[in-house]
């Protein structure tokens, strides 16, 4: 009110700017800023207006972008005026209205994006359009429950469902607990600050100003979003008595959600937010049960678990967050076998941040490994935290019922330490020029050269350079990385095709059998160095699948291997635009063309990468294979993973299980693209 | 939302005066790198826990261990670089204050990886 009038036009548009940027922006504060909106257009009604025509214009913007967590906001923010009286209650309906006619008659995903919006904000207007607009409100409501019922939910449901409710659709749900008869007022909704300045506001007028928003602006395509899908496990009695109904939870859930997109990539800031949020709430069951829901989201979850991980660990060191924490944890794991494997492995992935970032103090005792599948899970994350801090640290901390879970500790094997064998000869004097560090033309022609007193040849020269070459690049990545660099010509020159490349593989599976994360490593930095290509790795995978067919616990490396080698093929293609980037800004036309060659190869190449995988997959399938759930369980691991790079070949591999019965997965599966 | 309460530009609390880059250079290489430093590592923290850990953020190009120049051994910081400047960003935000073998670790962007530059003194603790 101080600064309304002030003749300094530019402070007087920061102050605008700002206050806008603040209500579109902060999701929990609609109520609070509509409070001070009204207050201010006691006395400044100008100054409001203002404000209020740059909101709709940003809302507007929103609409046309499809910018969900801002319009909503401001929607709210729309909505708290009304209930104050500065909207007119008549106008708002019509603006609901006008947005559900606009998802009348758009597709599924550009309709859940208007009723989505609509549907959050009914809580908060639900009481002030029942008072001052009863019987347009009835008729939204109606149109509203015919728009929800039309909606397919069977689009796709990638999260397997494992709790009794039919629905695991959040928008159904939310839906559902708002307009269920027996609903109580929630009671986050019922502290509003201007119900604390009601004598005050008792006089406020209307805005002049029509809240009107265009449709104009047709590109719905923009306005995509599927309402994801809802996991919980909490029920309305939780720990403590922390919320009275379905509604509260929902709401609290969208409110976590929101923060967490709010904070994009802050996460002490989110960290702070969410504290604060559950000191003031007292839930703080839901808030955990809402960021772990994010991780487990499919297809994609809004940041990495690793983010998700970093920020629970954070607050798991406030003590109000343990137990919750535990219960939460503790309940996920038992129905760890009914997750789908992309959702399960983010979960392990999850879990094992948590713990390692906690290890000392973790209470083992609530994911006891009584029974399966929570050994086979706990069995997963004990591997992963085992890669994340040394062996002797994560033994001492276990309890004794934990210690049958933990693996071997990783150390190589090597075929040729067999005393007096031919083998371990030719071992030693391999081994003696790699201390002398010979450069990688020498190394080729002394094993080359007729004079040479290696006695091994052909396979098994392979076979025993690359034992040697692993085993003095077993220290450390670091080494791995320096000898592969100096003699990866010479393994090329070695290996002459592609059954040789297939034994490289084999060698390195062989001396790191009890270790996958070598495995994977380095057979990731062989690619780097173009010792192994990626169709090679996939024909590999396959054949090791297609024949072992007896050995499913096999199967979780290979299909490692595999989606390792797509990420890896991907990031090339990414490396390649971000050095033509480079290359074109600093003007190095011959960086250009070399970066333009690259691009175009590893562009060619993911292509044929994924198309290939596919083929495999229908050849695995269609020819009876053993195991086929775990194969299709695994091919949708790869669709979800990696479906933007899927996305333009989806049609062409969906055209190749046309008329198989996995051709239904493909359909489930042709709402991600 | 963040921008309400800080700039989101990345900036670096260290800044590598040995560079010799004038201010304006430094800030650019900043804004396009995709390398990250990670300091207060424990000496006993082996290469392939830091790999596990910071692959999680997105796959790592290259890891490259600080070590002592005299003795060569591992000396508690190293460079991280990965394929993309998401994966970095992700690295900087999620991974600083996370701890690895119990020590709270602080990861900030880097201008990239120069030869030479993993070689520090380091006092031994």
């Amino acid at each position: 009110v101080k600064y309304c009038n002030t003749k300094d036009q530019g402070f007087k548009e920061m102050m605008l700017s700002t206050f806008v940027e603040a209500i579109e922006s902060l999701t929990l504060k609609p109520s609070v800023y509509a409070t001070a909106v009204a207050l201010v257009h006691l006395s400044q009604p100008n100054f409001v207006d203002a404000i209020c025509e740059r909101i709709l214009d940003h809302f507007q913007r929103h609409l046309d972008a499809g910018n969900l967590r801002q319009a909503k906001t401001i929607l709210i923010f729309l909505g708290e005026l009304m209930n104050i009286g500065l909207i007119n209650s008549f106008a708002y309906v019509t603006l609901l209205s006008n947005l559900l006619n606009e998802a009348e008659n758009t597709l599924e995903t550009s309709r859940d994006y208007y009723l989505t919006l609509v549907v959050h904000t009914l809580p908060y207007v639900h009481e002030g359009l029942n008072e001052k607009s009863a019987p347009d409100y009835k008729t939204l409501l109606d149109s509203l429950t015919g728009l929800i019922g039309r909606r397919n939910t069977n689009a796709y449901r990638l999260l397997q469902a494992f709790s009794d409710r039919e629905f695991q659709d959040r928008l159904v749900n939310f839906w559902n607990e708002f307009s269920s008869p027996a609903e109580e007022k929630p009671k986050s909704l019922s502290r509003r600050p201007y119900a604390e300045f009601k004598e005050a506001l008792a006089n406020v007028k209307q805005m002049k100003k029509q809240v009107k928003v265009n449709f104009n602006n047709k590109n719905v395509a923009k306005c995509t979003y599927q309402a994801p899908l809802d996991f919980s496990v909490v029920g309305k009695d939780v720990i403590g008595g922390e919320v009275n109904s379905g509604l509260d939870k929902c709401i609290i859930h969208e409110n976590v959600v929101d923060l967490i997109s709010s904070f994009n990539l802050n996460s002490k800031m989110l960290q702070e937010m969410l504290l604060a949020f559950v000191k003031d709430r007292q839930t703080p069951t839901l808030v955990l049960e809402a960021l772990i829901g994010e991780v487990l989201r499919l297809p994609n979850t809004e940041y990495k678990p690793i983010f998700y991980a970093i920020v629970v660990s954070g607050l798991n060191e406030d003590f109000t967050i343990q137990k919750p924490l535990e219960y939460l944890l503790g309940t996920l794991i038992e129905h760890y076998g009914a997750f789908e494997i992309e959702a399960a492995e983010r979960f392990i992935d999850f879990l094992s941040i948590v713990i390692n970032q906690s290890l000392q103090t973790w209470n083992w005792g609530i994911l006891s490994p009584n029974t399966n599948p929570k050994r086979q899970a706990l069995r997963k994350v004990l591997e992963r935290v085992l890669r994340l801090t040394s062996y002797a640290k994560v033994e001492s901390c276990l309890p004794a019922e934990y210690k049958s879970l933990i693996p071997l500790e990783p150390t190589p094997i090597f075929r040729f330490d067999e005393p007096g064998s031919m083998q371990q000869t030719d071992a030693e004097i391999i081994k003696d020029r790699f201390n002398a560090k010979v450069s990688a033309e020498d190394m080729l022609a002394f094993l080359s050269s007729e004079s040479s007193t290696v006695e091994s040849s052909g396979d098994e020269l392979l076979n025993l350079f690359m034992q040697c070459l692993l085993q003095r690049a077993s220290k450390s990545l670091t080494h791995l990385d320096n000898m592969l660099e100096r003699y990866a010509n010479v393994i090329n020159n070695l290996c002459k095709n592609e059954v040789q490349q297939q034994q490289i593989i084999q060698v390195i599976r062989s001396i790191w059998a009890n270790s996958p994360f070598h495995i994977l490593t380095i057979i990731d930095r062989m690619i780097n160095y173009k010792v192994l290509n990626s169709r090679m790795v996939v024909a590999f995978v396959f054949k090791e699948i297609e024949k072992r067919e007896d050995e499913a616990n096999q199967y979780g490396l290979n299909f490692e291997i595999l989606l390792s080698l797509l990420s890896k093929v991907i990031n090339l293609a990414l490396s390649s635009a971000n050095e033509l980037q480079r290359a074109k800004a600093v003007n190095d036309y011959d960086a250009v063309r070399k970066n333009e060659q690259a691009l175009e190869f590893w562009g060619e190449e993911q292509k044929n990468v994924f198309l290939t995988v596919f083929k495999r997959f229908h050849r695995l399938l269609t020819s009876q294979h053993p195991s086929r759930g775990i194969i299709v369980a695994r091919m949708r691991q790869i669709a979800i993973r990696f479906n933007k790079q899927i996305a333009p070949l989806h049609s062409k591999i969906e055209e190749d299980f046309n008329g198989t019965e996995y051709a239904s997965h493909f359909i489930q599966l042709r709402s991600l693209y | 939302m963040a921008s309400l309460y800080e700039s989101l530009r990345p900036k670096s609390e260290y800044i590598d005066r040995r560079s010799r880059l004038p201010p304006e250079d430094y800030q650019r290489k900043l804004d396009t790198s995709t390398t990250v430093y990670v300091g207060n590592l424990s000496v006993y923290t082996k290469e392939e826990c830091i790999y596990e850990m910071f692959s999680k953020c997105g796959d790592i190009k290259k890891l490259i261990m600080g070590m002592n120049k005299r003795t060569y051994t591992p000396c508690g910081f190293c460079f991280v670089e990965y394929f993309s400047r998401e994966d970095a960003a992700y690295a900087v935000d999620s991974l600083s204050q996370a701890k690895l073998d119990d020590r709270v670790i602080r990861v900030d962007w880097d201008i990239g990886f120069v030869e030479g530059r993993q070689y520090g003194s380091c006092l031994l603790y």
